[in-house]
């Protein structure tokens, strides 16, 4: 346990501490769960035996209880698929002298409503409805001219083919939850995991809430009899083989810590789940959202900025982290970066005189995160450096700087007006909206 | 790995024949004392100048002369801060915390006559696991700095009476019974703290347990040590006290009853001042593993068994390698860190098969 945590903190490179976690569950699980599938395929393949039946037993055994709506097929497993950050779309000027600037709320795609008795024919009619050539280089969409069912994806798990928009389907990551929440009717999601209802983490708790939950045992998962599986890069290999053997399909969906990479897996998301219209709308809604940002920040001279939690051991956030991408896209040096730290590595309180930032930020609970202010700020060691001599210690909200979802975005909001608050005076950042808001 | 610890059992006894006289064993107590408490005090220089904060070796050294009385500091205030709350606790904790594990191990080595025995060995750390759990889960931990550690050496002291009492069972002591308990409790307690950190829903609570057990020093505080040496002291000025009882209880218990050694106390006094030096260690750093098992059987090798020599050796050698682990963590990665433990592994355990290598070669 300790080593398994110990690996997961210091590799650190954008992985959610959620994430580890639940790929640390699944894993203890999963264990117990393999010799029970183990047992029943041997206890299958006896009763098959000795009623001389020409049954054909293996996996089906298990999966014949499942009968998902989607097919599997499971080509030869392919590299990782790599995700590539689009260039911008062309600028949607911004007035950054303007007063009051909201970024557009997106409400409900009009054209999309599913539900649960949606059929093909009818999600076939509103596929004509938004730019197919946007998903022409996702990489991921087998045929990116065909936008009728049955359609093929293809991701490190192998090639899925859907017969239909998928109705149930289980997101295994908070981060994939939170971008299908945008995408989908909330309901679509066969169940949520504790962790999701924990608003100082997710941005969809209040969503989650009222959800069904379930626990880490993928039996749990199988239970659900979902159409598809989004396992993220973060999920344990044996989870996923269990999950696939049990003849559900499995798609291994990216999850980028920038705002802009994320938007090729919004796209397939959106592709995968007859949601296309909507996902192109989020899509637009972030490159909008990013480029009033860089619209506005014009100064050169950037502050460094920290960003430094507290578990026992305070760890900063170097380079490759979601933290520290959120600081360089909010106009700001990540200070532990530039310090030479890569992923999430552990610091002293000297190490962070040592860093000496402009600005410190702490993503974790306020609770916490208020006795660490006051630890930083009532160190002597730390008297000296800018960020408290300064005051500019401050608590940030989790939920926007440790998400892999599209919302790391308000994080760099939220950032961009704390580093330049007179360049985003009078300037309101609403939330993302999830569909049917 | 059977035949490993055999072969370390035939030489741990080899070595118990290798008795000392009186004045051998002071010659030999002084010239390695000398030797350590020099190495230390150089060492502890080095890593008061060496961190990721720069500060000039003149400015330490002028800090350090300052702080006993001689002369005045030439450092900025910044970097006096630095010296005398960041690094100065952390290289005292570093070294009464290896101090104490490295006794504790000899004691239980020595006691249980089993090579493979180390502080933990009768359910303490573990214990101190769990207190430090139930502090961090009740959130005790968050009231007062100083709850964390009081919450894991009770526990400590608690999972001792435990299989003490265990041990004694039918009014009848027994030392076997003692190390199974110490097993057994310390399964108990160790699937406890793993089913805290799975089934809580709190995050923090989970991030917490798991870097609090994986132990270390970047918390120390002047509190700290100001709590954790009286215990620790207190605990290796008894156990140094009895350690020629423990010599003659290792030859057969019966002889040192002959010989006047009062058997039940002396062995029940080190058993309970080793548990606790090893709970308020357990309570301050978290469990850092390798210490107390390793520098018992290096300084064994080097100048053999006799307690009245291992003892204090094994304390000043635990506190010297844990102080160069700790300086070596803060500065290898800097400005990160590493944990602790990963180092006292990397550097001690090829240090320890070459020793154990040689002395191989030699006996062959």
């Amino acid at each position: 346990m300790s080593r398994e945590c110990l690996v997961w903190s210091r590799q650190g490179s954008g992985l959610r501490f959620i994430e580890r976690v639940e790929m640390f569950r699944f894993w203890i699980n999963g264990q117990r769960l393999r010799l029970v599938v183990v047992g029943l395929v041997v206890l299958t393949a006896a009763i098959v035996t000795a009623c001389g039946s020409s049954d054909d037993g293996g996996s089906a055994s298990t999966g014949a209880a499942v009968q998902p709506t989607a097919t599997a097929t499971v080509a030869s497993p392919p590299e990782a698929t790599a995700t590539e950050i689009p260039a911008p779309s062309e600028s949607k000027q911004a007035d950054p002298t303007a007063t009051a600037v909201v970024v557009a709320t997106q409400k409900s795609v009009a054209t999309s409503t599913p539900a649960a008795t949606v059929m093909a024919a009818a999600t076939a009619e509103v596929a004509d409805q938004f730019d197919k050539t946007r998903f022409v280089d996702i990489s991921g969409i087998i045929d990116p001219t065909n936008f009728g069912w049955p359609r093929s994806i293809e991701t490190s798990e192998g090639v899925i083919t859907l017969d239909s928009p998928p109705q149930k389907i289980h997101s295994l990551s908070l981060g994939h939850s939170e971008i299908l929440a945008a995408l989908i009717d909330f309901d679509r999601l066969t169940a949520v995991y504790s962790f999701f209802v924990d608003e100082e983490q997710s941005n969809i708790a209040k969503l989650s809430a009222d959800h069904k939950m379930i626990g880490f045992d993928p039996e749990e998962v199988i239970a659900l009899e979902p159409d598809v599986i989004i396992a993220s890069r973060f999920t344990n290999a044996d989870t996923v083989a269990l999950l696939k053997s049990a003849g559900i399909p499995v798609a291994r969906a990216s999850l980028e810590s920038t705002a802009l990479g994320n938007i090729p897996n919004i796209l397939l998301m959106g592709y995968m789940f007859g949601a296309e219209a909507r996902a192109i709308e989020l899509a637009d809604e972030i490159e909008a959202r990013m480029q009033f940002i860089s619209d506005v920040l014009v100064s050169d001279a950037k502050p460094r900025v920290l960003s430094v939690s507290k578990w026992t051991s305070a760890f900063a956030a170097g380079s490759g982290t979601t933290e520290g991408g959120i600081i360089e896209q909010a106009g700001g040096i990540n200070a532990a970066a530039d310090s030479g730290i890569e992923g999430h590595q552990q610091v002293s309180i000297e190490s962070i005189a040592a860093i000496s930032p402009d600005v410190i930020i702490v993503p974790q609970p306020l609770d916490s995160a208020n006795v660490f202010i006051e630890e930083l700020t009532s160190s002597p060691a730390l008297a000296e450096i800018p960020a408290v001599k300064n005051g500019a210690i401050y608590y940030v909200p989790p939920r926007y700087h440790t998400t892999l979802s599209h919302w790391n975005v308000r994080g760099i909001e939220r950032l961009a007006t704390l580093l330049y608050p007179s360049l985003f005076s009078g300037v309101i950042f609403e939330d993302f909206a999830n569909y049917g808001e | 790995m059977q035949s490993r610890v055999f072969l370390l059992a035939i030489e741990y006894d080899s070595s118990v024949k290798r008795v000392s006289t009186g004045s051998t064993v002071l010659r030999r107590l002084f010239v390695g004392s000398l030797l350590l408490v020099s190495a230390t005090i150089l060492v502890a220089i080095v890593a008061a100048s060496v961190g990721p904060f720069t500060v000039p070796f003149t400015h330490t050294v002028s800090t350090l002369l300052d702080l006993i009385g001689i002369g005045e500091s030439i450092a900025k205030p910044t970097e006096q801060a630095i010296i005398q709350s960041i690094r100065l606790p952390r290289i005292f904790l570093a070294f009464i915390v290896g101090a104490a594990l490295g006794i504790s191990g000899g004691i239980m080595q020595g006691l249980f006559r089993n090579s493979m025995a180390d502080p933990g060995i009768i359910g303490v750390s573990s214990g101190g696991a769990t207190g430090a759990v139930v502090a961090i889960a009740s959130g005790a931990s968050t009231i007062s700095t100083l709850f964390l550690p009081l919450f894991a050496f009770i526990g400590s002291a608690v999972s001792m009476i435990v299989v003490f009492l265990i041990a004694s069972a039918g009014g009848r002591f027994s030392m076997a019974t003692l190390l199974l308990g110490g097993i057994a409790v310390s399964s108990f307690l160790g699937a406890i703290t793993t089913a805290t950190i799975i089934l809580t829903d709190d995050l923090n609570v989970q991030r917490q347990i798991i870097f609090w057990i994986a132990g270390g020093f970047d918390t120390a505080r002047w509190e700290s040590v100001r709590i954790a040496a009286p215990i620790i002291g207190f605990g290796v000025l008894i156990a140094i006290f009895v350690a020629r009882d423990l010599n003659l209880l290792l030859v057969s218990e019966d002889e040192a009853r002959a010989l006047g050694v009062r058997v039940t106390m002396v062995r029940n006094t080190l058993l309970v001042s080793a548990s606790l030096i090893t709970g308020a260690a357990v309570a301050f750093s978290g469990i850092i593993a390798f210490v107390g098992l390793v520098i018992p059987h290096v300084v064994r090798l080097v100048v053999g068994a006799d307690h009245r020599v291992l003892l204090p050796l094994s304390a000043l050698g635990g506190g010297l390698f844990l102080l160069i682990a700790d300086t070596a963590a803060r500065v290898v990665l800097s400005p990160a860190e590493l944990r602790v433990g990963v180092l006292t592994a990397l550097i001690g355990a090829p240090f320890f098969i070459f020793l154990l290598v040689r002395s191989r070669a030699r006996l062959l």
